[in-house]
């Protein structure tokens, strides 16, 4: 919670001066703050199976992995309560958009948290699949730096992604962030967003996270059959 | 079901980790009712084989795998059937002893009234009752290992598998599983696998499988694995043991084996031995002992290396 808010804060009054939006309707703190609500969702519900590494070998999970349920059971478990305590982190992050006059109406708190729900989810049980195979939590750490802060830099999040080079724009669109957060972007500003705060139009956004989430949930629980 | 019945059954079992081999062709039968010890020193395969068994670990390799009536194609079905006692307990440190045996109530399916009466019965039976709202964390070593034996036996299963159930425990605590466990096992008709590389421990179970480097090399009742030892073991220390051992190599004629840093002699006349030894050599001789063959001897015997019994964890 502390590095999302801070990078918030810095970066937010930081750029401020200097960031030319689009059509002029967002300020950049406004533009920047979906990039840290995912943020939030991404370091909280990564950071949760933290645990899985030590749990798995002398800890509480050894004795539910004895037990004679389904596997992917056990999966949903531990991937549901990782993503509930994202947005619930999240939650509590919404409660400063009045702060940058971004206004949230009961509709759009319901639609923005549907989006978190799902994108937490989806990292959730990514972070699972990772955790699972780990030894040390340093190991967990280096890809968090190496893989997961490059795909949030490159997913919108931090810059436009219309005027990027061509090498960049496609690192972009294969990034499973980029449509995360456009489908936030959506859930806050509808339609709007697109044109607005460079977000990928609706349809896609939300089909592209829908199928990356059930592929890490896919992958989480492939891997976790084997102990 | 008959009495001599088997409840885990086990043949040609090998497990490879990558390349390396860690279990290779181990087969045992334990019948219903008894303690079987799996004992061997640190890196002999027996955590491997508690994996297996307790449905962690698919093995690479095996030819029939049976625990109490299910296959290895039914991991549930065998999940049914034990119950599990892990060397760092399975414990929510956070939750209470209570909260921890109704959470693995509902992963057994057992919920309301039946699984209260039942977590009651057992936390007054390893002496937690009184217990049951203190958080784990603030229970010592032996009172968590009492919780987590509870939290094993809640569906009632018919085998129990324990790996180093008193590793770490003081001896007044090691001594008072050991009498819950015996009277489990005669009570309850309970099948008990537990691993072990306290060869002490060892001798107190019906039978004992003695790994090797994941090899088995006995497979008896101690008694019998004892029995197999003629006579006393002497051992012999001295300042300057190799000039020993070849001062009693020529007096006897005969060879000695030197183990960790001692002259060892085990014959059937082992004390006429010591006789000798000190009438000629008392002054070399800085300690010797005679002693009854325990287990230890009996890996020794068949593998002749040492065994380092209090050793780190497996």
């Amino acid at each position: 919670m502390g590095q999302p808010l801070l990078f918030w804060i810095f970066f937010g009054s930081g750029f401020s001066g200097s960031f030319r939006p689009q059509g002029g309707a967002l300020s950049y703190p406004q533009f920047f703050y979906p990039g840290i609500l995912l943020m939030v969702i991404l370091f909280t519900a990564l950071f949760a199976n933290f645990s899985l590494i030590e749990d798995r070998k002398e800890g509480f999970l050894q004795g539910a992995w004895v037990s004679p349920v389904a596997r992917w059971t056990l999966v949903f478990g531990k991937v549901l309560g990782a993503a509930t305590l994202a947005l619930f982190q999240a939650a509590l992050f919404l409660g400063l958009a009045p702060f940058v006059s971004i206004s949230l109406s009961t509709g759009v708190i319901l639609k923005v948290c549907l989006a978190l729900a799902c994108v937490a989810i989806a990292l959730s049980a990514l972070g699972f699949a990772l955790a699972w195979k780990m030894d040390s939590i340093q190991g967990f750490h280096a890809i968090m730096m190496l893989l997961f802060l490059p795909m949030w830099f490159l997913s919108g999040a931090f810059f436009p992604i219309e005027n990027v080079p061509a090498w960049m724009r496609m690192l972009i669109q294969v990034n499973p962030l980029t449509y995360a957060l456009s489908w936030i972007k959506h859930s806050l500003w509808g339609e709007a967003a697109v044109s607005w705060a460079s977000a990928l139009p609706m349809a896609p956004s939300v089909g592209w996270s829908l199928f990356f989430m059930s592929m890490a949930f896919f992958i989480a629980v492939r891997r976790a059959k084997k102990y | 079901m008959m009495q001599t019945e088997n409840m885990i059954q086990i043949m040609n079992l090998t497990h490879c980790f990558g390349k390396t081999r860690v279990l290779s062709q181990v087969s045992l039968e334990v019948p219903r009712g008894a303690w079987f010890a799996c004992l061997g020193p640190n890196g002999s395969g027996k955590t491997t084989l508690f994996k297996i068994l307790s449905t962690q670990l698919i093995p690479t390799e095996v030819e029939v795998l049976w625990m109490g009536g299910a296959s290895l194609k039914n991991p549930n079905g065998i999940r049914q059937k034990i119950g599990v006692v892990f060397q760092h307990p399975s414990l929510d440190e956070k939750l209470t002893v209570f909260e921890n045996l109704k959470y693995q109530g509902f992963l057994q399916g057992l919920e309301g009234h039946v699984l209260a009466v039942r977590i009651e019965a057992l936390l007054k039976r390893v002496h937690l009752w009184d217990r049951k709202d203190t958080r784990i964390f603030e229970l010592s070593g032996g009172l968590k290992r009492r919780c987590e034996i509870a939290k094993a036996l809640l569906h009632q299963p018919s085998i129990l598998l324990l790996d180093e159930p008193t590793q770490g425990l003081d001896p007044a605590i090691r001594k008072n599983i050991w009498s819950f466990l015996k009277e489990l096992q005669a009570e309850n008709q309970m099948t008990l696998l537990m691993t072990t590389h306290s060869t002490q421990e060892a001798e107190s179970a019906d039978r004992v499988i003695i790994l090797n480097q994941g090899v088995c090399v006995a497979m008896d009742s101690p008694q019998n694995l004892i029995a197999q030892i003629s006579g006393d073991i002497l051992e012999i220390a001295s300042a300057d043991i190799e000039k020993l051992h070849r001062a009693l190599e020529q007096k006897f004629s005969e060879k000695f084996e030197i183990l960790n840093g001692k002259i060892r002699i085990e014959k059937l006349n082992s004390h006429q031995y010591l006789q000798d030894i000190m009438k000629d050599f008392h002054e070399q001789v800085s300690s010797a002992t005679l002693s009854r063959p325990t287990l230890e001897d009996v890996f020794i015997q068949k593998t002749g290396a040492g065994f380092n019994a209090e050793g780190g964890a497996s």
